[in-house]
């Protein structure tokens, strides 16, 4: 065993079996014929924690590092307290513009993920051809967006979106088609 | 040890039994039971819920690290929504270690039917992880990963591992797997006939399947086949060749969520609602809705240069556009929305 495994706790190493071994040797060395293929057994350092050791591309050895029963007791606090377990979005989540609202007023702007919600909302407005709501929206998210730091570079393509739907709003409006 | 100040749910109560339902539905419906594959980046809820409206009787989620998922709260918002009509859903899961697996389960399984252990993930990122198809290969570890669940689950969970097969026609070393797997109480056992190494292109190996299913008749641990399945008639001779309770398609319904209604083409209706589940859950990448509509107009062989208008378009209010103008397509308010069948071009 190499001298980097040693002191690790409760080691652990999976071992291939003798009756499959050229077969295992085959798969886990790579040579089943395909470049690239090597297959990793992960060795158990810590079963607490799980972590282990896998390989690398290179072929060296590389530590996935373990979760100490405090760090994972935060990440099951935050899911169910913070998080309120997994996001839910039933039909008709999106319909409410009060929802849109608060969301423009609550949600901090410079991260994408809250930039692509409302997006959401907007969405939903211009499928269902209700562009004068869509129109108001984007208005008031632009607003928003001329208060906040942000890119130019990052956030090009989510400018230039806001500028196409807010032109055919205008063009729909305008025609008549809503 | 710290004690513990949380508390969890436990597993989904009032479940729709996915177990119940693969060992059934040829009693019930004179058919195999159904199943959606997981598929990298795809099988999320909008795609989940559109393969629902088509006799579709359980969905798999797209494989989730549970390193990830445990770890990282991003992680767990960008890889998994859900909401009431999502079931019977099964979370698929990557993972190389116990530990992980049931932290994993603990936070995951209040919110669907079942676990699916992934072992047949053939991505050379995972294999070096020693995560998907590198399970098959591990079977100390699978075994482990599957007894330490059910001892600490038993039947309040269901349990599945998705494999490939070790060896062509006739794979001793995956029956011998596959026995240790029931020994420990897997619930069901969904088997790719493809090696590791074998391309989507070569035919699937029902032989091997059926050797599994053959094999495994002194268990009470059903089997549901993967791999070559496109239309009705293919379920129903995977089925019979096979005798797997269940068949299962991943690129099939990929490129038509309406194959087991008996659809062997995509029905236009089907990209009209995989589009209104799109807007209506939103958090679906663009990138992602195009693809899928670019898989769906494929096969039902929508002209080239249409095709290629499509993946021109750089974001959904381009696309919303460009589908409205060259196709009618309805929504939910509309007559027949979701019902056609044919391509409704717009006429010039």
């Amino acid at each position: 065993m190499s001298q980097e495994l040693a002191g690790f706790k409760d080691l652990k190493i999976s071992e291939v079996s003798t009756q499959n071994k050229s077969s295992d040797e085959v798969v886990l060395k790579g040579k089943s014929g395909i470049p690239n293929q090597s297959m990793t057994k992960p060795i158990t350092v810590d079963s607490n924690t799980g972590e282990v050791i896998v390989k690398k591309f290179t072929g060296k050895q590389r530590i996935r590092k373990g979760q100490s029963l405090e760090q994972y007791e935060e990440q099951l606090q935050h899911f169910y307290d913070v998080e309120k377990g997994p996001t839910v979005t039933p039909i008709g989540w999106l319909a409410s513009n009060e929802k849109f609202q608060s969301s423009l007023d609550t949600l901090d702007l410079e991260v994408k993920h809250n930039r692509l919600l409302l997006m959401g909302f907007i969405h939903r407005w211009y499928y269902n051809r209700d562009y004068s709501l869509c129109l108001k929206a984007c208005n008031e998210i632009q607003q928003k967006y001329k208060t906040i730091k942000y890119s130019e570079k990052k956030m090009k393509r989510e400018i230039d979106e806001l500028k196409y739907v807010m032109e055919k709003c205008s063009t729909f409006i305008k025609n008549g088609s809503n | 040890m710290l004690a513990r100040v949380i508390e969890v749910l436990p597993p989904k109560p009032n479940r729709n039994d996915p177990l119940q339902i693969i060992k059934s539905r040829k009693h019930t419906h004179g058919r195999p039971a159904t199943i959606a594959g997981p598929m990298v980046r795809y099988s999320k809820l909008p795609f989940r819920q559109t393969c629902r409206d088509y006799n579709i009787d359980i969905v798999y989620t797209p494989m989730m690290l549970a390193r990830e998922f445990v770890r990282n709260a991003q992680a767990r918002r960008s890889d998994f929504s859900t909401n009431e009509t999502d079931a019977p859903t099964i979370i698929q899961v990557g993972v190389n270690n116990v530990t992980d697996l049931l932290r994993f389960i603990e936070m995951a399984a209040p919110y669907v039917d079942g676990v699916g252990i992934n072992c047949g993930c053939p991505i050379k990122e995972q294999l070096r992880e020693g995560i998907g198809c590198a399970l098959i290969y591990n079977e100390e570890l699978l075994v482990e990963m599957v007894k330490a669940v059910k001892e600490k689950y038993g039947d309040t969970l269901r349990l599945e591992t998705k494999i490939r097969i070790h060896e062509k026609r006739t794979p001793e070393r995956t029956l011998r797997m596959c026995k240790q797997l029931c020994e420990v109480g897997v619930d069901w056992i969904t088997v790719h006939g493809r090696l590791r190494t074998t391309r989507s292109s070569e035919p699937v190996d029902l032989d091997a399947i059926k050797y599994i299913v053959d094999g495994l008749k002194e268990y009470d641990v059903p089997i549901v086949a993967n791999g070559d399945c496109f239309t009705v008639k293919d379920m129903e001779h995977i089925a019979e060749y096979t005798g797997a309770d269940g068949v299962m398609s991943a690129r099939g319904v990929l490129s038509n969520p309406a194959l087991f209604a008996g659809f062997d083409i995509c029905p236009w209706g089907c990209v009209e609602k995989f589009v209104h589940y799109c807007i209506e859950f939103g958090g679906l990448p663009f990138q992602l809705v195009q693809h899928h509509i670019f898989c769906m107009f494929e096969n039902m062989k929508v002209n080239k240069n249409h095709m290629k208008t499509l993946m021109m378009t750089k974001n959904m209010f381009e696309l919303l556009d460009w589908l409205d103008s060259v196709f009618d397509m309805r929504r939910p308010d509309d007559k027949e929305f979701g019902e056609r069948v044919e391509i409704p071009y717009v006429e010039v």
